[in-house]
């Protein structure tokens, strides 16, 4: 496809990158409008509002003039989920977005993803080898009762909407759903497993 | 940018990262470059006064003077326009080199080394060819103006005269029988005329008459300079 179709296919997908990708030179603020900035005609009105909301979304409202040099790791990640879902696309992609991270931090990246998921009915292709993450995201959902959100387990259906693709030298090993891949008993299934 | 996969943000946020990046930039290095290298004339001017003055004992106004004198229009215009083209390419082959990073920070340094090395070079021959271009295009200019143009008027007179006629007489004076006439001719030379030293009042005479050699041989040198006409045949 040519660059200019590319950029319309981009315009329905939104992108986490590894790092996050944050652009150096600007503000958080500034980061997570960019699009809506740069490529559309929204008022800048409303596009404050919008970057406030995502920013809120993720719990990082108080750090919306701040530059991203001054963020750690997890909250970079969490401004670059940001970034990608201002523009409401219907798609997610993730790129290693744990990767790196402690635990706690990690978990938090997952409850956005679910949020997000669960939420704002957006598709989500998560790129991780930290099974732990992709076991969380696959089990878990997010329930809104109010202004509260909750990440509770989730039922058997729930879980089994979740698809999981192993990736070996190129080529698919493995697809099914989290207990299909517990179940597994292809040798380089059981090795990544244990 | 690109180790950190802002370029790939870019263009997942669907922005074109030549029209963002580059553009700006070639635009700014095509500009700005013949600015800059006005400055760093000056700059280099200032610094050689400095030294020819503080350094070489040269006299300050021997320097200035120099510079007017030594300095053709032609070699400024063409030092104003080749930064154009030059920065143009520094800029482009940064942009260029730099976009197709790869390999961490290590890449970043590599990336950097290599924009300078062929930047370099690339001034070096672009300023090669556009010297050519530019020469070839003063020799064509000045030959068609040459040709077109009417006979030039030859500039003999300096804008201020050498020597100011204090006081000029004619007189006629007839003994019994035509024997001419008499010019006398009361000269002062400016003190501070580059050719002084060589315009003494005999050669004024010569000027006068128009001609060296029969005057010459007919002309005086004293304080009041004198001379005597042809006879009238």
């Amino acid at each position: 496809m040519s660059e200019v179709d590319l950029m319309k296919v981009r315009n329905h997908l939104g992108m986490v990158f590894q790092e996050g990708a944050l652009f150096d030179s600007l503000t958080v603020a500034e980061n997570v409008g960019y699009k809506l900035y740069e490529e559309t005609d929204m008022p800048l009105d409303d596009v404050r509002r919008r970057v406030e909301e995502v920013l809120g979304f993720v719990r990082l409202s108080e750090h919306i003039d701040k530059m991203p040099s001054e963020l750690s790791g997890g909250q970079r990640r969490r401004v670059a989920i940001a970034r990608a879902m201002a523009f409401k696309p219907p798609t997610l992609l993730y790129d290693e977005a744990t990767t790196g991270l402690d635990p706690i931090t990690a978990t938090t990246i997952d409850e956005e993803v679910l949020k997000l998921r669960d939420l704002e009915n957006v598709s989500s292709i998560v790129v991780t080898h930290q099974l732990r993450d992709a076991f969380f995201v696959a089990t878990h959902e997010a329930v809104q009762d109010g202004n509260n959100i909750e990440i509770t387990a989730a039922d058997a259906k729930k879980c089994d909407e979740a698809e999981f693709i192993m990736l070996k030298d190129g080529l698919i090993t493995f697809e099914g759903n989290a207990a299909e891949l517990r179940a597994s008993t292809d040798p380089y299934v059981r090795t990544f497993l244990s | 940018m690109v180790v950190t996969d802002q370029i790939n943000a870019l263009r997942a946020l669907g922005t074109d990262p030549v029209r963002k990046l580059v553009v700006p930039r070639v635009l700014a290095g095509f500009f700005m470059t013949p600015v800059l290298t006005v400055i760093s004339d000056t700059v280099g001017i200032l610094g050689g006064w400095l030294i020819a003055v503080y350094q070489l004992r040269v006299a300050s106004s021997l320097y200035w003077t120099s510079i007017t004198e030594a300095l053709y229009l032609q070699d400024a215009w063409m030092g104003i326009i080749k930064p154009f083209f030059l920065g143009y390419v520094i800029v482009t082959i940064g942009c260029h080199v730099g976009l197709r990073t790869s390999g961490g920070t290590q890449g970043v340094g590599r990336s950097t080394t290599s924009a300078v090395v062929a930047a370099s070079v690339a001034v070096i021959a672009v300023d090669f060819f556009i010297t050519r271009l530019l020469v070839y295009a003063v020799v064509l200019m000045a030959t068609s103006s040459i040709r077109d143009a009417p006979a030039l008027e030859r500039r003999s007179a300096p804008e201020r005269p050498a020597v100011v006629f204090d006081k000029v007489s004619l007189a006629v004076r007839r003994q019994g029988r035509a024997e001419g006439s008499e010019l006398y001719v009361a000269a002062r030379s400016h003190e501070d005329h580059p050719r002084r030293q060589r315009l003494g009042k005999s050669t004024i005479l010569k000027l006068i008459l128009g001609s060296g050699g029969r005057t010459a041989a007919k002309s005086g040198c004293t304080d009041r300079a004198s001379t005597t006409c042809p006879k009238s045949t």
